[in-house]
């Protein structure tokens, strides 16, 4: 029974215990002069009693109490008053608590046996204070704005930036505008029913860098009605080194090597004049003949560019070097088509096709013709279509390794070229040779797992590295402490807190590799957090046993008995020495 | 005069002096308030002038007349016992008592006008200027009024050159200022339009404008100079301060330069020169259809109705039609410049002219087409601009046309079109035979010997061909005599026609005359080197056969003229079917008939082929260099370094300066296509350029500007940096085990 019971004055039992033996002692020592020994027992028991009632009133004694019916209502952003106010009606006695992520309301809830949630709910880094609390939770309906965003946060300069995502309850005949950093608009939507709509704006950034674009809502007529950044990373594309092998000059690779050469790619050309002789053509490189394909050699190049004539009649060995240079190093190859390519049957080709006797094609973006050799290809496991202008059978690249080869059934492209239609032919070849190219190494890949940053709460990211040490430091040099995954050493994960608004950096200690996070205000993108927190609050709530918990309570004990109990030994000790002097 | 009236007419001038009074303090109450508020001198004295003149219509104190004074007394002194009015009658007219009443009121005017005053609101105007005065200091120790000042201000500072310091250190030194500038556009003197002075330096003239600057600095000042599109130009120094004359020419920025004592160099603000072309007048023709067709029994009339404008001025305008006549190759043309019909005065911005055009005064007949358009030139100097209508055709249809044709089988059409004639003359002559019995002996003569002329006629063009060119000697005298001189005639116009086409070889000025003379003598041994078409057996025309066969010829055709000379066209007749005869045959046999055939190619021995040594083929190298040319590059870096700097990620260094100042020359390329759209974003350049406009709004509208102008990124593939994951390696790996 005695576990039950504490003191409210903790801190306080030992002063008083001190000063209750020194008042005893005091006493008994006082006692023991007047020689009353009549009364002494009695009166010492009497004044411990006394000493002790009133050491207790001090202390304020609790027990504990268990209790199984206390509820709270946890208001979070947004909330319905007129929820909360039926609630409050309901649920008589239910206490209220106002949650703010930067307070701290882990007491309040200590004492609660269940909770209801109202509003768009708890931030998921405070869902570990409802851990052990039954919690209902009552979502708040859809906010009104952008709900889902989704956009290419990195992207190199020449390609798109895709910025998609559904913008709920919009008004009628409002305007969603993609603007640059200075806002001007790049691309917009008219958002014409006042329902869900779901949106898909690009544009392609002119400038390489850092830059927070924007996702503006205007009105019909123009004012804007909010803002919310996108903060992008455009990178430059590095130059290629590309060899292209022909056993007889074409125009194709005539045009195809001019564009790449005045690209500033380095490009080596060696198209076969006769038997063991070639011409060389050596573009922004230094002259290197290549007769053998040697894995050196092949390492040296990004992209092979290849009739079907040269490549199918290359020896057993150089081929299989070919191979493995493409699965172990990444080199692209680019195979020309030819009608050899699409007639052969031998069971090592790479791409398998089917005739489809159609001999033009429309881009459909450009609205460009163009001819077709009539074949189209054929379903295989690694074959993937590669999107041209949105037509999406004309080129495909088969997955080897690290590495790609691809082909397409475009005929002389290069007449795109001579009728005056280069942005067409630039952006064929330049799909294709994006997709193939070696890609540059690269020691680390950072990962950001906190969607919309922001300061003070908690950053989450992950790096993946082939280093065999990491470190990681922020903008202020401090160390940053990783967790290495059990099962792939290579991969980390860690948490930071950013302090400032904007572009923040993280760093790998010892290395130029960084990597940049853009932290929002307040106020960005309102809805797609409340969104988000909706969605993350009624996952984690959804499964809640809704049984009450049980919570032991310190209940302070009433001190009316230890108040009279000191009352009437006060008053015998003051009565006792009259009685004696009478007696 | 008593002194009572003398008194009474003081005060009555006291009165007005004090309404005056009045009036003057409220209204320079409102011009203190006025002055405080726009701190403008001129806005204070307006204000003056015009509440002054408003106080005094509502107060009138011209109004104020004696009698209103006497009231005022009689109500105000006792003493005057409403007898003031008195005063102011003539004493004669007054009766005894009014005489005595007079003299009373006016020995108690005297004593007492002194002591009362006039009604004024003296007090009342004094405590208002002070207040309006008041008000005024307060609102402008408060600056109120510091916005709508800012804006007044900035319009009138937004056009005057201002200069700034191109090293932030000389902040301390005094920087001079233009108190006057001058500018003024003269424009060339066809445009009417004078010398116009304007404020604004960011200048559109005409092209071939003349642009003046005069500036004026406060302090002085040394090597002023234009700075035009990076050309320097020193300002000439006059007596009123430094001048410059430009002509524009072409689109482009200016900016000044100067250094003060101090040696500390000044520049302006970047100012745009834009040229306007005078545009070539503009032709509207009105309600024509493109082509018009007339049959030839229509009123051949086309009504023209244009509309001609120009900017500055139209010079002149006229039509230019032009008629063609027959076809194929034997089209002429004749062109003719018509004017409208009304006189077009030099200089007239727009004008509508009419003019009808009559095809038959043209002289058009059947078949002919009219071709005609407007042309128009304005003023402009040196040289005028030309405009021209689109051109318009009127036809009147040919009912029979004539079909032009070759024959598909001669390479070379050799025959000329004479060789048809004897075939219509025989038809002639078997129509004429025919008519015989209907008409007259002496029409039947004339008709006669008309076909026989036509007869003549060929046969001198067959003799042509011949060499035959002294033919006509060779005709019989009394046929000749006959109709001698309408032959002489003939035959010479043949000759003259002749003579364009031949070589005249038998003329007097023969080319080697004294060589041929001897020649002659001795057996010509040049003879197998020449062509000789004097003689008739050496003329080459024709071969010999052929030869013979139109000598034949043409002596029947001699027959056949003889009888149709005698009038006796049916004995001309059968040499006529003769002559057409071996007319026939000798075109045949110039017909050159061309056998065709396939190329037969050498044949190639078998065992031959495909054995070509190419011991001499080497491999062939090329090695070139390709500049990779971006002309943006400049602008992309500076956008990329706005950036940064407006996240504050670093601070404005020395390097930027250079960045900077390539973005600008590569935006000036842009810029001189469209001056105004960029102008600001170049200026804003400049200011971070020289340091004095470094700050976030100017990063900012600087960047704005430039992204707005960089143009599309091209499309050129390129290799991305990606990290590649172990795992990723062994999945893909993997999958290829499932292929």
């Amino acid at each position: 029974m005695i576990d039950g019971f504490s003191f409210l004055q903790k801190e306080l039992i030992i002063p008083i215990l001190l000063c209750g033996l020194v008042v005893f002692n005091i006493y008994v020592w006082k006692e023991w002069q007047t020689k009353q020994r009549g009364r002494f027992v009695v009166n010492s028991i009497v004044a411990l009693i006394t000493i002790l009632a009133l050491g207790i009133l001090i202390l304020e004694p609790t027990k504990e109490v268990e209790i199984n019916d206390s509820q709270a209502l946890v208001l979070t952003d947004n909330y319905n008053a007129v929820v909360k106010d039926s609630l409050l009606n309901y649920y008589k006695g239910i206490k209220v608590l106002d949650y703010n992520p930067v307070k701290l309301i882990r007491k309040e809830l200590d004492s609660l046996t269940n909770v209801i949630v109202l509003g768009d709910g708890i931030e998921p880094y405070d869902f570990y204070l409802f851990d052990s609390i039954p919690t209902t939770y009552i979502p708040n309906a859809a906010p009104m704005g952008v709900t889902r965003l989704n956009y290419t946060e990195q992207l190199v300069l020449g390609c798109e930036l895709k910025v998609s995502g559904s913008y709920s309850t919009p008004i009628e005949k409002s305007f969603l505008v993609l603007q640059d950093s200075r806002s001007n608009g790049l691309d917009s939507i008219q958002l014409i029913e006042n329902k869900n709509v779901d949106f898909n704006l690009t544009t392609r950034p002119k400038v390489a860098g850092a830059y927070v674009y924007q996702l503006a809502v205007k009105d019909s007529v123009g004012v804007i009605l909010e803002t919310n950044p996108i903060p992008i990373k455009v990178l430059k594309k590095e130059p290629l080194r590309v060899l292209i092998l022909n056993t007889f000059p074409t125009f194709e690779t005539k045009y195809l090597k001019n564009f790449l050469a005045e690209s500033g790619h380095e490009v080596i050309v060696r198209s076969q004049l006769t038997k063991g002789k070639y011409k060389f053509e050596y573009f922004n490189t230094p002259t290197q003949p290549v007769y053998q394909f040697t894995d050196v050699v092949l390492q040296n190049f990004d992209i092979v560019i290849t009739d079907s004539e040269t490549y199918m009649s290359l020896g057993k060995s150089a081929k299989s070097r070919f191979e493995k240079s493409i699965a172990e190093h990444g080199l692209g190859l680019f195979i020309q088509p030819s009608d050899f390519l699409f007639n052969t049957r031998s069971s090592d080709a790479y791409f398998k096709f089917k005739s489809d006797r159609i001999n033009t094609v429309i881009l459909p973006i450009y609205a460009a013709e163009t001819e077709k050799y009539p074949y189209q290809f054929d379903e295989q496991l690694l074959v993937e279509p590669i999107d041209l202008d949105g037509v999406s059978n004309l080129a495909a690249y088969r997955q080897m390794g690290n590495g790609k080869i691809a082909t397409t059934s475009l005929l002389s492209s290069y007449q795109l070229l001579l009728n005056g239609k280069s942005e067409v032919y630039h952006g064929v070849w330049t799909t294709i040779l994006d997709k193939i190219a070696k890609k540059k190494g690269q020691a680390v890949s950072w990962e950001s797992n906190t969607k919309i940053p922001r300061k003070d709460e908690p950053f989450h990211f992950e790096v993946r590295t082939n280093l065999e040490e990491l470190g990681v430091i922020n903008e202020d040099s401090i160390s940053v402490s990783l967790v290495q995954k059990a099962l792939l050493p290579s991969h980390y994960s860690g948490t930071v807190y950013p302090k400032k608004i904007g572009w923040n950096t993280l760093q790998v200690e010892n290395d130029s590799t960084d990597f940049s996070y853009y932290v929002f205000e307040k106020n960005d993108w309102k809805a797609l957090t409340s969104t988000m927190i909706i969605a993350a609050n009624k996952k984690q709530f959804a499964n809640e046993t809704q049984k009450n918990r049980t919570v032991f309570v310190d209940r302070p004990v009433s001190q009316l008995l230890f108040y009279i109990l000191f009352l009437l030994g006060v008053g015998w000790l003051w009565l006792s020495p009259k009685l004696a002097a009478e007696g | 005069m008593e002194s009572g009236k003398l008194h009474l007419m003081k005060f009555h001038r006291r009165w007005q002096i004090l309404s005056y009074a009045e009036a003057v303090l409220y209204a320079v109450g409102i011009v203190v308030l006025f002055y405080l508020v726009s701190k403008n001198l001129w806005v204070g004295i307006l204000s003056f002038v015009v509440s002054m003149v408003i106080i005094l219509v509502i107060k009138k104190p011209w109004k104020h007349s004696l009698a209103t004074t006497g009231n005022y007394i009689d109500t105000h002194i006792d003493e005057a016992s409403f007898s003031t009015g008195l005063l102011l009658q003539p004493e004669d007219s007054l009766s005894n008592l009014a005489k005595l009443q007079r003299y009373k009121v006016s020995e108690e005017l005297t004593k007492r006008l002194g002591a009362i005053q006039p009604p004024n609101k003296l007090k009342q105007a004094v405590l208002v200027m002070l207040g309006l005065v008041l008000l005024g200091v307060v609102v402008q120790k408060l600056d109120l009024f510091k916005s709508v000042e800012s804006v007044l201000r900035n319009s009138a500072n937004e056009t005057q050159i201002q200069f700034v310091a191109t090293d932030s250190i000389s902040d301390k030194s005094v920087i001079p200022k233009i108190f006057s500038q001058d500018i003024s556009v003269t424009y060339p003197s066809y445009t009417r339009k004078g010398t116009i002075v304007v404020s604004n330096p960011n200048i559109k003239a005409i092209a071939g404008a003349t642009v003046q600057w005069l500036l004026e600095f406060d302090n002085p000042v040394q090597e002023v100079y234009l700075d035009r599109m990076g050309e320097l130009i020193p300002l000439q120094k006059g007596e009123k301060g430094y001048r410059i004359q430009q002509v524009v020419s072409e689109s482009g920025f200016y900016n000044f330069k100067f250094k003060n004592e101090e040696g500390i160099e000044f520049t302006s603000d970047l100012f745009s020169l834009e040229a306007i072309p005078d545009n070539p007048p503009e032709i509207e023709i009105l309600g024509l259809e493109q082509y018009t067709y007339f049959d030839f029994s229509d009123t051949k009339i086309v009504e023209l109705q244009s509309a001609i404008t120009d900017d500055y001025g139209i010079d002149e305008a006229y039509i230019i039609a032009t008629v063609s006549k027959g076809s194929g190759e034997s089209v002429k043309f004749r062109e003719e410049k018509l004017n409208f019909k009304e006189t077009i005065s030099k200089g007239v911005k727009s004008v509508k002219a009419k003019k009808t055009l009559d095809l038959n005064a043209l002289k058009m007949e059947l078949g002919d087409e009219l071709y005609f358009y407007i042309e128009a030139f304005d003023e402009k100097q040196p040289k005028r601009n030309v405009a021209r209508s689109e051109t318009y055709f009127a036809v009147i249809k040919d009912t029979v046309s004539e079909q032009f044709g070759v024959e598909g089988t001669l390479g070379v059409d050799q025959m000329p079109d004479y060789f048809r004639s004897q075939r219509q003359l025989i038809i002639d002559t078997e129509k004429l035979i025919k008519d015989k019995p209907s008409i007259t002996s002496k029409e039947f003569k004339s008709r006669s010997n008309e076909l026989g002329f036509d007869q003549k006629a060929l046969r001198l063009k067959y003799g042509q061909f011949m060499g035959d060119e002294s033919e006509m000697e060779e005709a019989p005298a009394e046929i000749k005599s006959d109709e001698q001189g309408e032959d002489h005639d003939h035959a010479e116009d043949q000759e003259n026609i002749l003579k364009e086409y031949s070589h005249d070889h038998d003329g007097d000025n023969e080319h080697n005359l004294v060589a041929a003379e001897k020649a002659e003598e001795a057996e010509d041994p040049l003879h197998d080197y020449l062509h000789n078409h004097d003689d008739p057996e050496e003329s080459t025309l024709f071969e010999e056969s052929l030869k013979t066969k139109l000598r034949k010829a043409l002596n029947i055709m001699w027959d056949a003229e003889l009888h149709l000379r005698l009038n006796e066209p049916e004995k001309s007749l059968p040499f006529q079917y003769d002559a057409l005869t071996l007319i026939q045959e000798i075109k045949n046999s110039a017909r050159i008939y061309v056998h065709r055939i396939g190329f037969d190619p050498p044949p190639i021995k078998e065992e031959n082929r495909l054995t070509g040594t190419i011991k001499e083929i080497e491999n062939y190298r090329k090695n070139e260099t390709k500049e990779v040319e971006n002309p943006f590059e400049a602008l992309e870096n500076a956008v990329a370094r706005l950036e940064q700097l407006i996240q504050q990620e670093s601070t404005f260094n020395e390097a930027d300066n250079a960045l900077f100042t390539a973005a600008g020359n590569e935006l000036g390329q842009l810029a001189i296509v469209n001056p105004s759209k960029y102008l600001q974003v170049l200026q804003g350049l400049k200011r971070i350029e020289n340091n004095t406009g470094r700050t976030m709004n100017n990063y900012k509208f600087v960047q704005k500007g430039l992204l707005s102008a960089l143009p599309k990124t091209p499309q050129i593939p390129g290799a991305k940096k990606e990290y590649i994951d172990e795992i990723n390696s062994l999945f893909l790996k993997q999958l290829e085990v499932y292929d």
